[in-house]
C-alpha cells in the first residue's frame, strides 16, 4: 500500500507564500521562513513585500524585534557587537587598525581608512571603497558634539547631545571625486530638555535613525550601563537587570521640533 | 429569461424559480454537490462573481475541477456563514499598530473557522480561495498560517508543516550566516 501523504507545504505556489510573509513583518519571522526549505527561500525573495518592521540592535547584540518589547539576544552575537555608530543597516566599528562598514543584514563588509584620533570635533569624510584617507573638515566650534549622524532623503543629518538636529549637505569634488562638505544649517535648534529632573540619575542615550520614510530621535533611557547605536525603533522594555526605556520622536521638518511618535507610516 | 409556453406549468415554475434562485450549486473535482448563496458567492470570491455576472453558472452544478469536496466544503460553509455575520466593528477599523498591511484581524467566528480545520484541510482550503480569487479568506487561511509560525526555528516550522530540509550544503552555510538574527528566545 502506497504511503498516504497529504498535500506537500513545501510546493506552495509562490503567490501564496508572499500571502503568508505579508503576515509574517517582522524581520526575524521572515528569515525563519526563508530557511525553512529552497522552495520557501525562493518565494521570500520574489517579493514585493512591505519592508520588516524595525529592528533596534545595541551594541552588545541586544535587539528588539517589532511586534514584542521583549529584548533578545543574536544567535550569532560576534558578528554585530561593539559597533560604534550606525547608519541605515550599516555598522561602523571603528579601531586601532582602521574601520570598516558591515551590513550584518546582506553580511558584507567594506573596509574604510583609518581615523586619526588627534582630529576631534571635526567631521571626516570618505568614500568607501574608493578613498585611501578621509577628509576633514572644520566644525563650527559653537555646535555641541555630534551622537549620531545618519542619511536621510540624500541629505546627511546629526544629532548633538542636546537634541539638536543639523543637516548636512555633501557633494563630490568634480576635479577628484572626493565628497566634501558644503553646508550645514540647523534644523532643529534649542529643543525642550526631553528628560525631566528626576531622571538625570539616568543614563540617557539618544539615536538619529531612519524608518520607513521618517527621521527618527530614539531617546533611551536607562539605568547606568554603556551601550550605543541602534537600527529602527522599539518600545519600552526591561532586559535582565538594566532598566531600558524608549521613546520615539519625529524630526518635524516645518516646525522645527521634535514631534512624540508611537507608530510608524501608515500604520 | 425567455420561458417555454408549452410545457405545463409545474415546469414553468420550476424555470422561473431557478432564474430567481438565491443560491448556486457547485460541483468538486470528485462529482459532489454544494449550494452557497448566490450573494455571498459573488461578494466574496471574484471568479464566482464573474461566473454569475457572464451566466456560465450551471443549475445543475457548476464544476470546479480543480477542488476537491473536502475544501469545496469549507469554502462554502465560509461564504454561507459569511452571508450570515454582521460585520463587527474589527472588519470596518483596525487597531492594530505596527501592521504591515491593511488586514482586518478575523472575526472569532473566523479563527474558530479556520482553527478546526487540519494542516491538510488547511492547505486545500488556501488553494481553493485562491483559486477562485476569495481575497478575505485568503488573508483570513494565511494569517492562521502565520500564526503557526510565529516564534518557531527553522526545524519546529519544518516539523510543524511536515516538511524536509533539503538544502545544499552551500546554501545551509548561507543560511547559517542569516540566522544570526533568528534568535529563538521570544
Amino acid at each position: 500500500m502506497a504511503e498516504t501523504t497529504g498535500p506537500s507545504w513545501s510546493d506552495i505556489p509562490v503567490d501564496l507564500a508572499g500571502r503568508i510573509l505579508r503576515h509574517l513583518p517582522a524581520y526575524v519571522y521572515r528569515l525563519r521562513f526563508a530557511a525553512v526549505c529552497p522552495q520557501w527561500r525562493a518565494a521570500a525573495r520574489l517579493g514585493p513585500l512591505p519592508p520588516p518592521l524595525p529592528l533596534l540592535l545595541l551594541s552588545d547584540s541586544t535587539v528588539y524585534s517589532l511586534p514584542g518589547s521583549k529584548p533578545s539576544h543574536l544567535l550569532v552575537p560576534g558578528c554585530c557587537t561593539g559597533y560604534t555608530d550606525v547608519c541605515g543597516n550599516w555598522l561602523f566599528f571603528s579601531g586601532d587598525d582602521g574601520c570598516f562598514l558591515r551590513n550584518p543584514f546582506s553580511n558584507t563588509t567594506m573596509a574604510l581608512p583609518a581615523l586619526s584620533l588627534d582630529r576631534i570635533r571635526r567631521l571626516a569624510v570618505c568614500k568607501p571603497g574608493a578613498a585611501t584617507s578621509w577628509l576633514y573638515v572644520s566644525a563650527d566650534s559653537q555646535y555641541s558634539d555630534f551622537v549620531g549622524m545618519t542619511f536621510h532623503q540624500g541629505k546627511l543629518y546629526a544629532l548633538t547631545s542636546m537634541d539638536e538636529l543639523f543637516a548636512i549637505e555633501v557633494s563630490l569634488d568634480h576635479s577628484t571625486g572626493d565628497p566634501w562638505v558644503t553646508q550645514m544649517r540647523p534644523v532643529i535648534n534649542n529643543p525642550p530638555l526631553l528628560i525631566p529632573a528626576e531622571f538625570f540619575m539616568e543614563t540617557k542615550v539618544t539615536y538619529l535613525v531612519e524608518a520607513r520614510g521618517a527621521l527618527l530621535m530614539v531617546l533611551r533611557k536607562m539605568q547606568p550601563c554603556y551601550a550605543q547605536g541602534v537600527t529602527g525603533i522599539a518600545i519600552f522594555e526591561t532586559t535582565a537587570g538594566v532598566q531600558n526605556e524608549f521613546e520615539v520622536f519625529e524630526a518635524n521638518f516645518r516646525q522645527s521640533q521634535w514631534t512624540k511618535v508611537t507608530t510608524l507610516g501608515d500604520d | 429569461m425567455e420561458v417555454d409556453k408549452g410545457k405545463g406549468e409545474a415546469e414553468e415554475t420550476r424555470k422561473v424559480a431557478e432564474a430567481d434562485r438565491d443560491t448556486v450549486t457547485l460541483k468538486s473535482s470528485d462529482g459532489k454537490l454544494f449550494e452557497v448563496s448566490k450573494e455571498a458567492a459573488a461578494r466574496l470570491s471574484t471568479v464566482l462573481a464573474g461566473m454569475i455576472a457572464g451566466g456560465s453558472i450551471d443549475d445543475n452544478g457548476t464544476d470546479l475541477k480543480q477542488i476537491g469536496s473536502e475544501a469545496l466544503e469549507n469554502v462554502v460553509d465560509y461564504c454561507n456563514k459569511h452571508a450570515n455575520s454582521i460585520p463587527s466593528a474589527a472588519l470596518i477599523s483596525s487597531s492594530i499598530s505596527f501592521n504591515t498591511a491593511p488586514f482586518k484581524e478575523p472575526e472569532e467566528w473566523e479563527r474558530k473557522f479556520v482553527d478546526r480545520l487540519s494542516h491538510d484541510a488547511l492547505f486545500d482550503l488556501v488553494e481553493a480561495a485562491n483559486f477562485l480569487g476569495m481575497e478575505r479568506l485568503l488573508d483570513v487561511t494565511c494569517h492562521k498560517i502565520s500564526e503557526m509560525m510565529k516564534g518557531k526555528s527553522p526545524d519546529q516550522i519544518r516539523e510543524v508543516f511536515n516538511i524536509k530540509n533539503d538544502y545544499t550544503k552551500e546554501e545551509l552555510e548561507e543560511i547559517r550566516q542569516e540566522l544570526a538574527w533568528a534568535f529563538y528566545d521570544d
